[in-house]
């Protein structure tokens, strides 16, 4: 059995230790949010926040996250930050196939909340390029992380 | 037939036989048969079999359907709604006022789920809010594109072009029922009766009536009026699928009651932005894919095949897979190893403790991509190895004559060659399939740009007939190409066959990047001469590349007097040149090819637009005024270009190197009755060789822009998607064997890496035109003219890495 906190609930599951994260997530859990990309954190797709910070679930074994705190983009959305994310996101029309952006949207509540003062455009891709999108879409997260900063402030 | 327009391939899939794609690629062993049919179903057929495809599918376990993921079944499939009326297939008026529009095309993050029904809302008129969206169901002769073969794909940027005319009459149609039942209510004359949002008007008497009021009122004739259109230009032929057919739109008023279409002078709704319909479930993480999919009592499959495409599996050790724990059984496939199991990370486990032998076809030639592509390039630069004339202007001999002794002019040659390409969907292929208890029906998901050749796909490997199959397409998380035909869906139903249970396969990355048709390589050589004054009066391109057509659709490839299209088109231009032609080769090689977002457009572009720079050099002219001057007959072409120029304040920078050595180069390429001109701001690391690409201006000319956030965002992706494919991305193939694995060794272009981009669309007011593939084609030559400003030299090869500009920097490759 494995115990940890998922977006602000306890939940527990009986997986093998070596089971990464990213599915435990979408098998066991039933959040299909997070999306499987590469595997090998390449692509960021699967990006969920451990304790706070962005991390990729695709090479973390849920033995890792034992008694600590994971959240998903499910419940990022349930948070302010989400909200302002989202909001700014839908007003930039940000998504085309929309199959990265659970994991853009994660990296950016983490640029959000690492952020010392306003963010520019250069400053939020310096911090996303772990995030692939095959769609072309990088511009329009920029704009949305920096409108987004600018709502919360 | 006028020589300028290509076959109108469109014709050719009439054949009522049908076209068979011998799918030779692994599990593709059965033949497809397409069937495309302009024939339409009167309503009660459609109600018929409308009611067979929802109800085909009976299980034992009847809560396999119900318990089926909720957001799927709403999303995507056909409405489960009874609707209170149905005026035609694409539309239903439901009780509480909202009205359903069916979307044949697939969402593929191209926003069709938004420009499609919106033709439909702005004709029949209600407020966009009750308008619901509802993903069509898998039916060529239902929802086939009758500007794309007649069939369901969702590709060729051919989506709102193609479905325009059918969507629009569909909206009068249902606007049209609404309206006969207010002058029957009203006992006056439909012809004194307008619309509002959602109202019908009756101005004279001052009377209105709610659209949701009328429903009780409605009969649904049984045959429509004719639906013409005022003062439109007509719809130009294609690039790729020649003229089109004959509308159901009528140009004029044919008979007294025929009735008009708006003109686009009155749009509300097409011309202006919408949210799209699917970026608020994409954004929120609830979006469906199909790899989200879950069904009660699933289990999960994933195939481990060869080092190539022809290696079967001869011995298999599997004991110590079986060992783990999740497994449940390890299956045979004819071209690998399927391991099955509850869990995805057990069967991963499971599936690395195979010990398999595997038997390659010794008779195939093994592939190495180098040595494809210089064989190709030896074949486009050798004239006395045969070519087919894919499409001329001009005499052939004077041509020859003047490309061969230019009487006063100077003769011109551009080589270059371009590798293998993975589209690379962010999604990795995936499908899921449960098989009736009987084995008679099944259920499938899968993201896909063709859903009919899935359905055929699987229906044959089921040994069910196609109607059995109730194949559902939710959101698809990329295709760019890649789903054009059956990846993961074909191992799905080889297992599903087999264990009756329903299953899932996912590919991992290494799985999707090793099994897949890319990109074709390409060589060509560009011929070309001047006159005296500077203009170009004859051009020849030879292009070799192997074939998508060939290999899935041989009886269009043989059509096209065996060659494929999407390898040529792009030769053809826009340029005033009176002689011209392009020769055709076509390789047959044992890595299957398929078709890439841009089509081999995006390639011909590279050699295409770098010649025009390397004459104006040449000639001391500079590179806009040089393109203005052989565009004189075409005014959208000039207008971007010209509106590029000032976008990119080129009259004042001009395109050589700045103080910071950054310099400008500019590309135009028409495609399909778009106009595109593009100037790309460029720097080179000239010890590394990196290319730094630091904005990139835009000029868009498509006509009429359905939703105009949306053509930008598809330019804006596709650019910078195709300055991926520019800098960084090539596949090798050694001994037969895909080289890269994954993302760390197959990089595509990471946000540091994306420019800013402007774009801007301009307007003559011309017809639609397709947008999805149109950013992928400048970009390359854009970028390559700029590095010839900074080097000196064009590169001659895609993609454009560093090593290849230290070559050219050290003098081993010139303009020359």
């Amino acid at each position: 059995m494995v115990n940890f906190t998922l977006n602000g609930e306890a939940v527990s599951v009986d997986v093998a230790d070596d089971t990464p994260l990213l599915w435990v997530l979408r098998e066991n859990l039933e959040l299909t949010g997070t999306k499987f990309g590469c595997g090998i954190a390449q692509c960021g797709a699967c990006t969920v926040h451990l304790e706070g910070q962005p991390t990729r679930s695709c090479v973390l074994p849920v033995a890792a996250v034992k008694g600590k705190n994971i959240t998903t983009i499910e419940g990022l959305m349930k948070t302010a930050p989400g909200k302002a994310l989202e909001t700014a996101w839908v007003a930039e029309q940000v998504a085309q196939c929309g199959y990265c952006q659970s994991g853009q949207l994660m990296t950016a509540a983490g640029v959000l909340k690492n952020a010392k003062g306003p963010l520019s455009r250069e400053e939020v891709l310096d911090q996303m390029s772990g995030n692939l999108c095959r769609c072309g879409t990088y511009n329009h997260i920029a704009a949305a992380v920096v409108n987004a900063q600018k709502a919360i402030a | 037939m006028d020589e300028r327009k290509p076959l109108p391939m469109r014709y050719v899939s009439t054949n009522k036989k049908g076209c068979s794609p011998s799918c030779e690629g692994r599990g593709m062993s059965k033949s497809l048969t397409i069937s495309p049919s302009s024939r339409k179903l009167s309503r009660r057929e459609f109600l018929v079999r409308s009611g067979a495809i929802t109800c085909a599918v009976m299980f034992s376990s009847s809560d396999i359907l119900s318990s089926a993921r909720a957001a799927i079944l709403a999303s995507d499939s056909e409405s489960e709604h009874s609707p209170h009326i149905s005026p035609n297939i694409w539309v239903r008026f439901l009780s509480d006022g909202s009205v359903e529009i069916v979307c044949p095309a697939l969402e593929l993050g191209q926003g069709a789920h938004t420009s499609l029904p919106r033709f439909v809302a702005e004709e029949l008129d209600i407020d966009w809010n009750d308008a619901k969206v509802v993903q069509a169901g898998v039916n060529d002769e239902l929802y086939g594109n009758p500007l794309a073969w007649n069939t369901q794909i969702t590709a060729a940027s051919r989506t709102c072009v193609g479905y325009f005319d059918v969507l629009r009459v569909a909206g009068a149609q249902a606007r049209y029922v609404l309206l006969d039942a207010a002058s029957r209510l009203w006992a006056v004359e439909t012809t004194t009766l307008s619309t509002e949002p959602g109202i019908v008007v009756h101005h004279e008497s001052g009377r209105r009536i709610a659209y949701r009021d009328l429903l009780e009122h409605a009969n649904v004739p049984d045959s429509f009026p004719r639906f013409f259109a005022l003062d439109e230009l007509p719809q130009p032929p294609d690039d790729y699928f020649g003229d089109p057919p004959p509308s159901i739109v009528a140009p004029r008023a044919e008979t007294h009651d025929a009735v008009p279409l708006k003109h686009r002078d009155k749009y509300r709704l097409i011309g202006t932005d919408a949210s799209r319909r699917d970026i608020e479930e994409k954004t929120r993480g609830t979006a469906s894919y199909a790899m989200d999919i879950q069904l009660p009592g699933m289990l999960y499959a994933v195939v481990e095949t060869g080092p190539t495409p022809s290696s079967t599996p001869t011995e298999v050790d599997d004991a110590d897979a079986l060992k783990v724990a999740g497994v449940e059984q390890i299956l045979r496939l004819p071209y690998g190893i399927a391991v099955i199991g509850s869990r995805m990370s057990a069967i991963n486990k499971g599936r690395r403790k195979l010990r398999i032998q595997w038997r390659s076809d010794t008779t195939a030639h093994p592939y190495d991509s180098k040595d494809v592509l210089d064989e190709f390039a030896s074949m486009a630069r050798n004239p006395a190895f045969p070519a087919v004339r894919a499409w001329h202007q001009g005499d052939r001999n004077e041509l020859s004559r003047v490309l061969s002794y230019p009487d006063t002019g100077e003769h011109y040659t551009f080589e270059m060659t371009s590798e293998l390409v993975y589209q690379a969907p962010l999604e990795p292929q995936n499908a899921t399939i449960a098989v009736a208890d009987d084995g008679q029906s099944a259920l499938g998901w899968v993201g896909t740009q063709w859903p009919t050749v899935d359905l055929q796909t699987v229906a044959s490997i089921l040994e069910i007939p196609p109607e059995k199959l109730t194949l559902h397409v939710p959101y698809v998380g990329g295709g760019f190409g890649r789903r054009l035909e059956p990846g993961a869906i074909v191992d799905a139903a080889h297992i599903a066959k087999t264990i009756r249970r329903p299953i899932k396969v996912i590919w991992t990355r290494e799985d999707d990047l090793k099994r897949n048709p890319f990109r074709q390589a390409l060589a060509c050589k560009i011929e070309a001469t001047t006159t005296k004054d500077g203009s170009i009066c004859a051009i020849r391109h030879r292009i070799v590349a192997d074939s998508w057509l060939a290999r899935l659709f041989p009886n269009y490839f043989e059509l096209y007097q065996q060659t494929d299209p999407g390898n040529w088109v792009g030769a053809r231009h826009a340029y005033d040149i009176p002689l011209q032609a392009i020769d055709v080769i076509t390789p047959r090689r044992s890595i299957p090819i398929c078709y890439m977002r841009g089509i081999g457009v995006a390639q011909i572009k590279f050699a295409q637009e770098s010649l025009i720079n390397q004459i104006a050099a040449r000639l001391g002219v500079d590179a806009i005024q040089y393109r203005l001057k052989q565009l004189r007959a075409e005014p959208r072409a000039i207008n971007v270009l010209q509106t590029v120029a000032d976008m990119s304040d080129w009259g004042q920078r001009g395109p050589a190197p700045d103080r910071r050595g950054r310099a400008l180069g500019v590309a135009y390429t028409p495609y399909s009755n778009a106009h595109v001109a593009m100037v790309a701001d460029v720097s080179i690391d000239q010890s590394s060789g990196q290319i730094r690409v630091h904005q990139i201006w835009c000029a868009v000319d498509v006509g009429m822009a359905v939703q105009p956030d949306i053509v930008i965002s598809q330019m804006e992706g596709g650019i910078t998607q195709g300055l991926s494919v520019a800098l960084l991305e090539r596949v090798n193939v050694s001994a037969g064997a895909v080289q890269q694995t994954n993302f760390h060794d197959y990089p595509i272009l990471r946000c540091t890496d994306a420019p800013p981009i402007t774009i801007k669309l301009v307007d003559l007011g011309a017809p639609m035109a397709g947008v999805g593939e149109l950013g992928m084609m400048q970009i390359a030559p854009a970028i390559n003219n700029a590095v010839a400003q900074i080097i000196g030299t064009h590169l001659h090869a895609l993609p454009m890495t560093p090593e290849n500009v230290l070559e050219a920097l050290r003098g081993k490759a010139t303009d020359a």
